[in-house]
């Protein structure tokens, strides 16, 4: 029986990565002063220039995670369908959406009991979580069974890593969406903090390195040191409206990584949000993420 | 609602509990709004609906689930009164539980069942529904004061926990709809919450001063307008008026006030004043910590940089106030840390903290010979990191960075193959004057350029005396910029006393 693979606006995949791989999303919200929007993902670059520069203005947005109505909603649609659910969801040290979703699932299931939903807590957000959806794509398109691949992504959702750099804290601190404590927030004076995704899916601070160019080289090289399988591996370069920082990190990347294919993307409203313009993010599939990224 | 956003700082402290449990009711409230008079299974079924679709955030969504248990069991009684509640909100305390994959105690999850435990033992045949809602609320008060034991996150951060509080006021909402006249005690909650989310003003009250005083003087007695009142004199206000007597706690720094004031409404029942500044230093003094770094440091602006990060002690001193090793050494002993690292930050105090180090075991000095330096080594730093780590990083970022200084020459000197005319500005890097000038821009500018020509990337960090020097440093990022070959160029006031400006090269 044929499943529906959902992921959510964490993501960060775009409509032709969705359609690709047939992948839906549930759209979690973010309201400003101008009242509550929907968190697309299928934003023009104009628009998602638009919305970063209203950041760099000053405008600051609230997170909203997926509402039950939505899960509601759209998961009844699949299932009046015939549809079974693999939902991966954004990581739950970073939105309660997967909870949300798996309370949903259980009221459903009252009603389509033939029926199953399964809910993966990714621990990881932005193209890393969509990475993971990819895969899960593929092995659907093998004709692997829904409890095959649920148990696959499970098995490897610990080697799924992003390292990113960030240009201030702030925005992290303010969203509550770091677990550094107070020694890191120190007034950093454009040196640039080096973030990973840890086992517990939290964004961890590792490394502080002075300016822009070392924050790429730092990640290039964390990179570097911690991918398995690199070759034919497709490594996402999401960003928050830097796209020559990205392509800059795209070659750094490439110098030290061999037969790696790079792709370039948006750090989509809900991730940009927490992590603020400027921010890069490298997602890749390496070592097991519990495993210290600085020796 | 902003108060319980106010006080939200778990899972994810972004502020939003407040409204997603408004939200959440308020899905309740319009469903019910549809209803008649009688209700019948299928309703309570339409209630749960509008609560589930409206619920968002985690704490939505867990109310939405104390809600369904609530319904679902309430839907089979005959009458609503104390039995059939103390039934509902079991179920309700259950399904709440179990729409959480991993229950975390000390949330409005163990609010939710405690507070039908506590009602559980007091709980008799006949008992009127009010004082049977009244004893679960107090229940659910006992728990929610007990949040911060239970979930050390809360403790950090001084608050009771955000969506234990909301249950209160749902709980407190089943009262006023007994009984409208509730309201007066709701009012109270707030008060307490309204200061538990304003932690960081602790400390600016010395007294934990508490008194209940029976009510019985000349001037008529109003608790609002007496929370108010005393709001003026203190902070953490917590008042509540039970039969004759009003009981008060309130942080404040003049006690004697807060008595005064409570004087001319009766007599004092009892009086328990504690000093909070003694406490707080007590209680510092027994949280033994990894690592604590004491910079020593001259101006407000350096002296606030050093204390963003959360664990860097400030001594003041520097080029005009040379600290002594006693000095020194009474700072290291206020320090309950297994590994403490000293920043000098100046050439005449690295002698004195060596001496300081010989002394005390667990002290290692790194020489820094200015604040910025001192500084740009803590920035590139991992401070969480193990303390050896630590004191390696800031020990070979200082090595690293250069420092320059920039001051005003008190007489004529000739130093270092330069001569300098007293009033004229000199920069000087260690004990190597580079350049004077009577220019004080042209001096900054020819200065960095000696010291750094011909290397690159550099990123140029400089603390200003004062505002002035701050707007005139500024002027020159981007000639500075040039001669580094690098936009990483940043100033901050730092007020310190002697130099015009102090800079890390790194």
């Amino acid at each position: 029986m044929d499943f529906v693979i959902c992921v959510d606006s964490t993501a960060d995949m775009n409509a032709d990565m969705r359609k690709e791989y047939g992948i839906e999303y549930f759209k979690m919200g973010f309201s400003g002063d101008d009242g509550e929007r929907e968190a697309d993902l299928n934003w023009s670059d104009e628009q998602y220039s638009e919305f970063y520069n209203s950041m760099r203005a000053g405008k600051r947005y609230k997170t909203v995670q997926v509402p039950a109505a939505v899960f509601a909603k759209q998961m009844e649609e699949y299932l009046k369908a015939g549809f079974d659910i693999l939902y991966i969801a954004c990581s739950s040290a970073l939105s309660g959406s997967v909870n949300t979703a798996q309370m949903v699932a259980g009221e459903l299931k009252a009603k389509y009991p033939e029926r199953q939903v399964l809910c993966v807590d990714s621990l990881i957000s932005t193209l890393a979580q969509g990475a993971l959806a990819i895969k899960a794509s593929e092995m659907r398109a093998e004709g692997k069974y829904i409890e095959e691949v649920y148990a696959y992504i499970e098995e490897n959702k610990m080697f799924c890593n992003y390292v990113s750099s960030v240009e201030t804290l702030s925005y992290l601190k303010d969203a509550g969406r770091v677990s550094a404590t107070s020694s890191f927030f120190g007034n950093l004076f454009g040196v640039k903090p080096i973030l990973v995704s840890n086992a517990l899916g939290q964004n961890e601070a590792v490394k502080k390195v002075k300016g822009r160019k070392a924050a790429l080289a730092e990640i290039a090289d964390i990179l570097a040191r911690r991918i398995t399988d690199a070759a034919g591996q497709v490594i996402y370069i999401t960003h928050a409206d830097d796209y020559d920082a990205a392509k800059e990190l795209q070659s750094l990347i490439e110098e030290r990584v061999e037969g790696a294919v790079i792709k370039i993307g948006f750090i989509g409203p809900i991730v940009g949000i927490s992590v603020g313009p400027g921010t890069l993010i490298a997602s890749y599939m390496g070592v097991d993420k519990s495993l210290p990224t600085v020796e | 609602m902003q108060i319980l956003n106010d006080m939200n700082v778990f899972p994810i402290p972004d502020g939003d509990t407040g409204t997603n449990m408004e939200m959440t009711m308020r899905g309740a409230c319009e469903a019910a709004s549809f209803l008649g008079d009688t209700l019948s299974a299928a309703d309570f079924d339409r209630i749960y609906e509008g609560i589930l679709l409206s619920s968002q955030g985690n704490s939505g969504v867990i109310l939405s689930q104390w809600m369904k248990g609530f319904l679902r069991e309430l839907s089979h009684a005959q009458e609503l009164d104390a039995l059939a509640m103390y039934s509902a909100l079991l179920s309700a305390s259950q399904s709440a539980y179990s729409a959480v994959v991993k229950p975390v105690e000390g949330t409005m999850l163990t609010v939710a069942r405690e507070c039908v435990e506590y009602s559980e033992e007091v709980l008799y045949e006949d008992m009127p529904l009010k004082e049977y809602l009244e004893a679960v609320l107090c229940g659910a008060e006992i728990a929610l004061d007990r949040t911060p034991e239970l979930l050390p996150v809360l403790k950090e951060a001084n608050v009771k926990d955000s969506g234990g509080y909301g249950l209160v006021c749902v709980l407190t909402g089943f009262l006023r709809a007994l009984d409208p006249d509730f309201i007066a005690d709701f009012s109270q909650y707030e008060t307490s919450a309204k200061v538990t989310a304003k932690n960081e003003n602790e400390g600016e009250f010395g007294y934990c001063t508490e008194m209940i005083v029976a009510l019985g003087g000349k001037e008529k007695f109003d608790i609002k307008k007496a929370i108010a009142d005393i709001e003026q004199i203190g902070g953490s206000v917590v008042a509540t008026l039970d039969g004759g007597f009003f009981k008060l706690h309130v942080h404040t720094l003049y006690p004697e006030k807060a008595l005064e004031y409570c004087h001319r409404y009766g007599e004092f029942i009892k009086i328990k004043i504690e000093n909070m500044t003694e406490q707080n230093k007590a209680l510092k003094k027994n949280e033994r910590i990894p690592l604590a770094i004491i910079a020593v440091a001259d101006g407000d602006g350096v002296t606030e940089l050093y204390k963003s990060f959360g664990c860097v002690t400030v001594l003041r001193g520097g080029q005009s106030d040379n600290v002594s090793t006693g000095t020194l050494l009474s700072a290291i002993d206020a320090q309950n840390a297994d590994n403490i690292i000293l920043l000098p930050n100046n050439k005449n105090i690295v002698m004195a903290a060596k001496e300081a180090e010989k002394l005390r075991p667990n002290v290692r000095v790194v020489p820094t010979k200015s604040t910025a330096q001192g500084y740009m080594a803590l920035m590139l730093t991992n401070l969480e990191d193990e303390a050896d780590r630590v004191y390696n990083s800031i020990l070979t970022e200082t090595s690293l960075t250069k420092t320059l200084v920039i001051a005003q020459a008190e007489r004529d000197s000739f130093s270092n193959g330069v001569e300098i005319k007293k009033g004229e500005y000199f920069g000087a890097a260690g004990d190597d004057v580079l350049y004077a000038s009577a220019d004080r821009l042209k001096c900054v500018l020819k200065s960095l350029e000696m010291l750094i020509k011909g290397t690159e990337d550099i990123t140029v960090l400089g603390f200003t005396s004062n505002s002035q020097t701050l707007r005139e440093g500024e002027t020159l990022c981007s000639d500075i910029a040039a001669i580094t070959g690098n936009h990483e160029v940043h100033f901050s006031e730092g007020g310190m006393s002697i130099y015009d400006y102090i800079f890390a090269l790194r």
